[in-house]
């Protein structure tokens, strides 16, 4: 009893606050959605019913969580790991495919999505190892480590079908930079990301065409201080790797040659170009040239590969119906509905359960991943406002908690949940208003959705309990 | 510590992201709340929804540019959960004419869909109901009523080549890149189903404008930004309405296929398959319980015999033999085989009925004489280097003809029939131990040899060509896509040349004007044909006979199976001489009229009360009568 007492002493107060008004906010807007003048508030059978069910589950849930020991989590982060891929795979294998994916599990008349679970134990484990080998120094082996434990529940949710939830633990790269892991290794991961984005929008060619130039250019430039020092070593430097990218730029379309077999010819001049001068030793290019060669064949080799056999079909036409480059008017329908629903708010919103697109349903699936525009739509531009505020407030305190631990083992979980966060709010709002491809998650404690709420409930209140033993070293 | 210190930074810096993502979205929602205001029009009260528009599917003519498929108007009875208050349900259900169940499911399934959109109630309601549905509608809030298309046909007839459309289910939802949505109609089998694409058309949406309970309003913007559908594509295809229909009544009471192909172009003159269905039984209203019916129906009346049926060929098959063995060489025009009452081998013999000495090809095939084919397939097997690839070399050979392989029609379930590989022999007789003579059948057309009646047909079309054909098709003409057309302009040859196929159709001359297919005779034109008896294991043989004509430059060559039709010569050759005759010359002589009566009239199925032959020719008078005939108890 004491100790308990002690325990709610230490909980940090703004963010329980600020937890519990998002968690306000998501009622009464999944109510919202299906209000009529004919809904009661209190009934079960609908989905604002069962949202403030989920939400009793998830605070009892929650508090049970603050009376476990601190130790319990950095001792059987492991295990909890461990479980999360096995039923990730379980998963894969027997669930049903639900709107395309087959991430949701069955439990008696109770669905959930392990992805969702698997967020706070992958978050644990990484917390485990990073805190495991803070302060030795950062080994190849290490690193690799570091990024399987991220990629692996990542591969076997995109297995799955399920992208959007995928793209969540992608944030994790936030964590391993904070953690110290070299930027460029992060801005690569990155670039992969954008060259995925452009190869989407521009195509493949222009792409390849772009990066080919910018390391011509890159190597030109750094190619003055070689031809000084070894004239003829230089010149042929030059030569050999000038006319790989020459070959390529015009190989497709003046020789009608495959762009692939030119990238390659391309890649294997340059490789060619390198070794000629590998005993140079100031000379600076391998790294830039491999990155480069690396993105090449994920330009030319892995984009298609990811939008026919990785992405659902749903996906890839969402992500070109905002880019404008699908005429599917489906697809289109959906931003476009959600868009004039937000943007029908105005400045002060219609009030209140006043929200006329929103209660002759005009958006899809309103109540889970459109619920934001039920804010945008009711409350207008001053509800949006506030409510973006309360949410960055949100994760600018989970990310002043991480940064005020004393173990890097709840510092990196803290970053683990602001990360998260930060992606699902940036996915899930920025679809909402056109700018981001419409991938179906949820907003976190706003949509309906008593897995999610769950989950994150759990996610919270676990770094709820790290920190009210800030003080301690834990391992 | 040291390390934590210099990373604080990078702390900042992700903050600094984050503020920055937010600060991005707000601006964009200062944008679209604030600034645009190309919403604000309708955000008094309004709403706009997007409502799909269905195009009219394609209309399908046939080749003389008779209409053949149709569309008419049908009533929906439609529902608006939430509108739905204070109903006497009991009444409600004593004018719709639907029990309790029924209604309380089909509401339950409209509030899962969309408490205040529009959900089917009841679909393809008669025009009779629909009338006295609307006298009584506007006690019941929250209904309405809707007309939508429904798919009609002038004859009741060839409703196995045209298909019927049905409901999507999740599978074509799924397979159709978002095209299909629930509700939405989709060829199901037949050409509805091979043409899908063509016949559907586009979807058009229009934008209404609708009031806070979710009410059409009207158009938005007078429907500037309305998409019109796209009518579907109209259908001529290569089958004759008449002879198709015709064939039918001929084939009524029977069990089994005919097909009518035009050799020099390979386009489907008809393709009958018995015990058959009025097309308008599956469509409108009465599909459900008719699909039932038919779906139980012992005969499998929905089963398309032309294109699945499995049946061994039997002596239709000795043509080709001949044709094979000429090309080999093993056989010559002028080989003879004596026949003592049969092929005599070791174990057993081959029997052959009373016929004069078949002292070369042409009276080999007039007199369909077994030893000779039994001879001519061995002296094929044994001209290679050992029987295995003497069999190979066989299926190959025949896989050119389209046997034991798909035509290539362009209608869906077409199967492969069989032709054997040694491999299966290898498993009987143990590997390399066993040889020609362990299968001599299959040169009369059993053993384990096994063809559709679309393979046959096309077999006839072959030899009719002189060595070659187009992949059998019932598409002929749709405006604008004439790229479709381009599978059925290759010339498929077998590599035999036409001297050789001379032998075979003066054979096959023979055998109508002298031998086992005398029945088939017609004073007018010269029909070369080929009885041919499959013997079925589970009862009375099957009748075959494959022909076509005239035998200079044939119009048509058609392959038919009566199942337990006994010899051929006694029901199939019979009625296909008869489609024949009605192709050529339009009419049937005076002197075959009772040819004619007696085909129509013989029932070779016991369960008449489903499917009775059809009698007069008026077409929707028939219908009726069929449906009548049909459907007992529900008229
Ligand atoms: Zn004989």
């Amino acid at each position: 009893m004491r100790e308990k007492k002690s325990i709610m002493e230490n909980v940090d107060q703004p963010l329980l606050w600020l937890y519990l008004s998002l968690m306000v906010i998501g009622l009464l807007n999944v109510f919202a959605v299906s209000f009529s003048d004919d809904v009661k508030f209190f009934d079960l059978s609908l989905p604002h019913g069962k949202q403030f069910l989920w939400m009793g589950i998830s605070l009892v849930v929650g508090f049970s969580i603050l009376t476990f020991e601190s130790s319990f989590f950095t001792k059987f982060a492991m295990v909890l790991y461990g479980v999360t891929i096995a039923v990730l795979i379980v998963t894969f294998v027997v669930a049903v495919d639900i709107n395309g994916a087959r991430s949701w599990l069955q439990v008696g008349s109770f669905q959930f999505q392990p992805a969702e679970f698997g967020k706070t134990t992958t978050a644990l484990m990484l917390a485990k190892f990073l805190s495991i080998i803070n302060g030795q120094p950062r080994s190849f082996k290490n690193k690799l480590l570091s990024y399987l434990i991220i990629g692996v529940p990542m591969g076997i949710i995109v297995l799955q079908s399920d992208v959007g939830s995928a793209l969540v633990y992608a944030s994790l790269v936030l964590v391993v930079y904070r953690e110290g892991f070299p930027v460029y290794e992060v801005l690569f991961v990155l670039a992969i990301g954008l060259c995925f984005v452009f190869a989407l929008i521009f195509g493949v060619d222009p792409v390849a065409v772009v990066l080919t130039f910018i390391i011509w250019l890159y190597i030109v430039f750094n190619s003055f201080k070689l031809v000084r020092k070894e004239k003829i070593k230089g010149i042929v430097f030059l030569v050999i790797f000038s006319a790989g990218v020459f070959f390529f730029l015009i190989g497709g379309e003046v020789l009608g040659m495959d762009t692939h077999i030119a990238a390659a010819v391309m890649l294997i001049a340059m490789i060619a170009a390198l070794i000629n001068v590998r005993k140079v030793r100031f000379f600076q290019m391998n790294i830039p040239v491999v990155l480069f060669a690396i993105l090449m064949v994920f330009v030319m080799f892995g984009v298609e590969t990811i939008t026919t056999d990785i992405l659902e079909d749903y996906q890839v036409q969402r992500i070109e119906t905002l880019l404008g480059m699908s005429d599917d008017a489906d697809a289109e329908y959906n931003v476009t509905q959600s868009k004039m629903t937000i943007g029908s708010g105005g400045v002060f919103g219609k009030g209140y359960l006043q929200g006329t697109l929103t209660q002759s349903e005009q958006v899809p699936e309103q109540s889970t991943d459109f619920i934001f525009c039920t804010i945008g739509e009711e409350w207008g531009f001053f509800g949006t406002f506030i409510f973006l505020v309360i949410y960055l407030l949100f994760i600018l305190r989970v990310i002043f908690i991480a940064e005020r631990q004393r173990s890097p083992f709840s510092r990196v979980y803290a970053y683990c949940v602001a990360s998260f966060f930060f992606l699902q709010i940036m996915i899930n709002v920025g679809m909402t208003i056109g700018l981001i491809p419409v991938i179906g998650i949820p907003l976190p404690f706003i949509s309906y959705g008593g897995s999610s709420v769950l989950a994150f409930s759990i996610m919270i209140f676990i770094m709820l309990r790290l920190d009210a033993d800030r003080l301690f070293i834990l391992r | 510590m040291a390390v934590i210190e210099n990373l604080k930074p990078r702390g900042y810096v992700i903050q600094a992201v984050i503020a920055a993502i937010f600060v991005v979205f707000i601006v964009r929602l200062f944008y679209l709340q604030v600034i645009d205001d190309t919403y604000k029009q309708i955000a008094d009260d309004r709403g706009i929804r997007k409502e799909q528009v269905d195009p009219d599917r394609g209309q399908i003519f046939d080749r003389n540019g008779k209409l053949i498929v149709y569309n008419e108007p049908s009533y929906k009875l439609m529902v608006v959960p939430s509108q739905v208050k204070d109903i006497d349900t009991i009444r409600f259900c004593e004018i719709i004419g639907v029990d309790k169940e029924y209604f309380e499911k089909k509401m339950k399934e409209a509030k899962n869909f969309s408490r205040v959109r529009e959900s089917v109630f009841l679909s393809q309601i008669s025009a009779e109901d629909f009338g006295r549905i609307e006298e009584y509608l506007y006690e019941f809030k929250g209904f309405y009523t809707a007309i939508t298309p429904v798919r009609r046909y002038t004859y009741p007839a060839a409703g196995h080549l045209l298909g019927y459309i049905a409901e999507v289910d999740s599978n074509d939802i799924k397979k159709s890149d978002g095209y299909y949505r629930n509700a939405d109609m989709i060829g199901k089998t037949g050409v509805e189903k091979s043409y899908e694409k063509l016949l559907r058309g586009k979807k058009g949406y229009h934008n209404i404008v609708i009031d806070r309970f979710g009410r059409a309003v009207g158009p938005l913007n007078n429907g500037s930004e309305d998409v019109e559908p796209v009518a579907g594509k109209n259908l001529t295809l290569t089958i004759d309405i008449e002879l198709q229909y015709y064939a039918e009544q001929l084939m009524a009471g029977k069990r089994g296929a005919l097909v009518a192909i035009e050799p020099s172009t390979g386009e489907i003159l008809a393709l009958v398959s018995s015990p058959t269905y009025d097309p308008n039984m599956l469509s409108g209203s009465a599909r459900n319980k008719n699909f039932a019916k038919l779906a139980l129906n012992k005969e499998n009346p929905l089963n398309n015999r032309a294109l699945s049926g499995y049946y061994p060929p039997g002596s239709t098959f000795k043509p080709v033999m001949a044709a094979l063995g000429m090309q080999q060489g093993s056989l010559t025009s002028t080989t003879g085989y004596s026949c003592p009452h049969g092929y005599v081998m070791s174990g057993h013999t081959v029997d052959c009925h009373n016929h004069p000495y078949p002292a070369n090809v042409e009276l080999g095939i007039g007199h369909s004489c077994n030893a000779y084919f039994c001879y001519a397939f061995r002296y094929f097997i044994e001209d290679h280097s050992n029987p295995a690839e003497g069999m190979r070399d066989f299926k190959a050979k025949l896989a050119l003809w389209g046997i034991g392989t798909r035509t290539g029609i362009d209608l869906p379930n077409e199967r492969n029939g069989n032709v054997p590989s040694p491999e299966d022999y290898d498993k009987i007789y143990g590997k390399g131990r066993w040889k020609a003579s362990n299968c001599v059948t299959l040169g009369i057309g059993q053993d384990r040899l096994i063809l559709t009646p679309l393979q046959s047909a096309n077999s006839m079309a072959t030899i009719a060509n002189g060595g070659y054909f187009y992949s059998p098709h019932v598409l002929k003409f749709a405006d604008g896509e004439d790229s479709l057309m381009n599978a059925f302009t290759i010339r498929k040859e077998t590599g035999i040349s036409d001297s050789i196929f001379k032998y075979v159709r003066h054979g096959m001359a023979g055998a109508v004007n002298f031998g086992t297919a005398k029945v088939a005779h017609i004073d007018s034109i010269q029909v070369c044909g080929k009885t041919g008896t499959a013997e079925n294991p589970h009862g009375k043989s099957h009748s075959w006979f494959s022909c076509f004509a005239p035998e200079v430059n044939p119009k048509i060559a058609v392959a038919i199976i009566v199942e337990n039709g006994g010899w051929g010569a006694t029901y199939a050759a019979p009625i296909a001489s008869l489609v024949v005759e009605k192709y050529m010359n339009d009419s049937i002589s005076a002197k075959r009229k009772p040819l004619e009566e007696r085909m129509m009239k013989s029932v070779l199925i016991l369960d008449r009360e489903v499917v009775p032959p059809i009698q007069n020719n008026s077409n929707q008078d028939t219908t009726k009568q069929v449906q009548a005939a049909l459907l007992p108890k529900e008229q």
